[in-house]
């Protein structure tokens, strides 16, 4: 049974006893025949697998190697994003891969009989290097001179999390520390995404999704010259610091669940999971079990058990000393209704340039963001980028207003990173091509360019843009304007 | 760890996965959909008994179906023969459409909505009742005899295991959003209609033609074969090779165990398929 996950910072590092174990499990599973249901090969492709990829990379020696397209249909390619099943999909992940570790671990002459999954606190407020990757995945050997299987990897990103002339923008805990529910209304944000099916590209990116799991596997992984394994969804999981994120992701989660202000999704739809196709993860005997995401839920069976629910959660200690225990208010709510104002006209292309267009809505509904906002609910206006598409495995995008007239200028509205670019924007494999959506809550800087130029959200200006060198295009589908109700 | 399930809780698990079924037919505009075509399907058992269009199939040649006065001799009058179909399409279609039209209906602005829906639904109808001049009499010529129906019905599933299938049902997930002003949308809604009404054509054409070889029992033959269509549509986009029908890998589990054992997935384990529950029996671990 796996113990508590730790900050890897916090241990005695660097090289502690449970990343020793870590790396040394990881080269342990490393050495298992892909088709083994506890190899590191297999529990990777489960995330996501672009076989002629990994044939190409050497990866592993053929396709024939793999299980047969039966099992694959089963169990690979499973990863959920876009949708409110990230959360609780991920979850059950890590609780599958931590078992496996932790079962070959404990097993080992000297292994620990309570292992568990350290994470990587990179918004820590009591470690100022907490964005820098933990050196034992950077080292080339282990403490004993050998290869450092955590090391071994294609990573062409950051070596310290923060803003890069590829990539002006940074993470942040604003998904911790919003009022937001956990299902999205269509073209809003959600803390968990919008109501999805099994999904590995849902219709709409979940809050905590977008910002830092994804800014940190695109800022891991990096775009050029090629992207690295972490920033594409069927290489990902093949770093191993994807799972010392992921558990972060996960405690982000279980922080926010403790908060007794957020109401987390328990609806029959959610908690019962998808339907037809299940969530299936394998075990350390080599068989295998499907979950529910309401396993996953505080005093769930996967529920997981952190040191610390605080630190670089952006979640505050609500009673000081008081234990650690993930949330008591699970409820269904979902959020307000919410409906498209408009939208622009047209595909837009971003190549080198930055590409403009417009969004044209009611007069109406732009008054409504015209006066400062009133003590009572008000409603939220989003910016959507609905069926983003493009050729590289990941990409940048800076979105800014434009206010009307010769100074006008530009306001930086985000810089969203698209983690899984390529894969959800081919017609040939699992996402049949819709391509990312997201929404962004611009209600403040609509507040301003009204008060600033007023009459500018009538005929909105928005600019898109590839910062840095980028050497494809991307294509959004279509950028409009949704509102949302918050009574 | 994700715990084994012990034999006792198996019978909980399958309640759960109904239970996860039916909270999924209860989202969007689904319980629309199925009323839709419960009332299609009711409609279609009050036409006259004898004349209807499962009565016809098997009955005609093709001597007699190039032949204008022996055509009128068997058949019944053409509106009768389209009425059938149109009931036909309508009892077994809508429910495939309930993630494009709840996907239409939130991307479009209020005022829009009702317009996009009803040019997407006439679009995408129209392209099945299209269809229909083609399927009919293929129907009735091929649904003769008793071998009909394992032949339709082995025909129908080797189509889904095909590569181009596949790629139909993946045309069937693409999704659109709907342009600014009326015509652009309106166009795009109606073009939008027309290619996912060609994709599920291209994907389930040879299951329409089963419940067509079902004198008796043609209502329970529609209600089965629309269940298994919208399973299969319900599975996610995949690449385009040979696989195992996605609609028997839907129902995996659900299914009893003599039916499992044709659908291939006996090569993941036998515990699989014994059990009928989506746990997998432990494997000899291999080494390279």
């Amino acid at each position: 049974m796996a113990g508590t996950r730790k900050d890897i910072a916090k241990l005695n590092g660097p090289w502690s006893d449970e990343m020793l174990w870590y790396a040394r499990a990881v080269r342990a599973l490393q050495g298992r025949a892909p088709a083994d249901r506890t190899s590191w090969w297999y529990l990777a492709a489960i995330h996501g697998i672009d076989i002629p990829g990994w044939v190409q990379q050497g990866i592993v020696p053929s396709a024939g190697t793999l299980p047969p397209q039966g099992e694959q249909d089963l169990i690979f390619n499973q990863c959920q994003h876009a949708g409110w099943f990230f959360l609780p999909w991920h979850r059950g992940y890590l609780a599958a891969f931590e078992a496996i570790l932790d079962a070959w671990i404990s097993a080992q002459p000297g292994g620990p009989q309570d292992w568990a999954l350290p994470y990587w606190n990179y918004l820590s407020d009591s470690n100022p290097n907490g964005r820098a990757i933990p050196p034992e995945f950077l080292d080339p050997t282990l403490p004993d001179g050998s290869a450092n299987p955590l090391s071994q990897v294609r990573r062409n990103g950051m070596h310290v999390l923060g803003p890069q002339p590829w990539f002006p923008g940074d993470i942040s805990l604003s998904a911790q520390t919003r009022s937001l529910p956990f299902t999205a209304a269509p073209g809003t944000e959600g803390y968990g995404g919008a109501i999805s099916g099994f999904a590995q590209q849902g219709s709409l990116t979940g809050a905590v999704e977008g910002d830092p799991h994804n800014r940190v596997h695109v800022m891991v992984g990096g775009v050029q010259p090629v992207p690295g394994w972490m920033s594409d969804p069927d290489f990902a999981a093949l770093d191993p610091i994807f799972w010392v994120h992921h558990c972060n992701i996960d405690r982000f989660w279980a922080a926010w669940m403790s908060d007794p202000a957020n109401q987390q999704e328990d609806s029959g739809a959610w908690s019962n999971g998808p339907f037809p196709r299940q969530f299936l993860m394998p075990n350390p005997a080599g068989g295998g079990n499907v979950f529910l995401p309401g396993e996953t839920l505080p005093g769930g069976a996967l529920a997981p058990a952190y040191d610390d629910l605080h630190d670089g959660t952006g979640i505050p200690q609500v009673v000081a000393g008081g234990p650690v225990t993930e949330g008591v208010m699970i409820t269904s709510k979902q959020a307000g209704g919410s409906a498209l104002l408009g939208s622009n006209s047209a595909p837009l292309t971003v190549a080198a340039g930055p590409a403009a267009t417009e969004i044209a809505i009611p007069a109406t509904a732009a008054t409504e963001f015209a006066a400062p906002p009133g003590l009572g609910p008000e409603p939220r206006l989003y910016l959507n980028l609905e069926g983003v598409r493009g050729a590289a495995a990941a990409g940048v995008l800076q979105v800014h207003l434009r206010l009307p007239g010769a100074d006008g200028g530009l306001r930086l509205v985000d810089t969203v990173a698209l983690f899984g670019l390529g894969k959800a924007s081919s017609t040939e494999g699992v996402h049949a091509g819709n391509g990312l959506s997201l929404a962004i809550d611009i209600t403040e800087l609509a507040r301003e360019v009204q008060s600033a130029a007023p009459g500018a959200l009538e005929r909105l200006s928005v600019e898109l843009s590839q910062p840095g060198a980028p050497e494809t295009e991307i294509t959004v589908e279509r950028v409009s304007l949704y509102r949302q109700d918050m009574g | 760890m994700i715990p084994a399930r012990p034999r006792a809780a198996r019978g909980l698990h399958v309640a759960r996965r109904l239970r996860a079924a039916g909270a999924h037919l209860r989202l969007g505009p689904m319980p629309w959909l199925l009323a839709l075509a419960a009332t299609a399907l009711g409609v279609s058992r009050l036409l006259p008994a004898g004349d209807g269009l499962a009565a016809l199939c098997g009955r005609l040649s093709l001597v007699q179906l190039a032949d204008p006065a022996a055509r009128a001799l068997v058949l019944p009058a053409p509106g009768l023969l389209v009425g059938g179909w149109v009931l036909m399409v309508l009892a077994m279609m809508p429910p495939l459409v309930s993630a494009p039209l709840a996907h239409l209906w939130q991307t479009t602005p209020r005022s829009g909505r009702a317009v996009a829906v009803a040019l997407y639904g006439l679009a995408y109808l129209g392209v099945w009742i299209l269809a229909g001049l083609a399927l009919v009499p293929l129907a009735l010529l091929l649904a003769s005899g008793s071998a009909a129906l394992p032949l339709l019905l082995g025909a129908a599933l080797i189509w889904s295991a095909s590569p181009p299938a596949q790629a139909a049902r993946n045309r069937c997930h693409r999704m659109r959003w709907l342009p600014a002003g009326r015509a652009r949308a309106a166009r795009a809604a109606l073009g939008h209609g027309l290619a996912h009404g060609g994709a599920c054509l291209a994907a389930c054409w040879p299951w329409m033609l089963v419940p067509l070889t079902v004198q008796t029992g043609h209502g329970v033959a529609m209600v089965l074969v629309a269940a298994y269509l919208l399973a299969e549509r319900g599975m996610q986009a995949a690449p385009a090779l040979w696989r195992v029908p996605p609609g028997i890998v839907a129902f995996n589990g659900l299914l009893p165990p003599g039916m499992r054992r044709i659908t291939g997935l006996r090569r993941f384990g036998p515990g699989l398929m014994s059990d009928g529950f989506a746990e997998i029996p432990p494997q000899p671990r291999t080494r390279p």
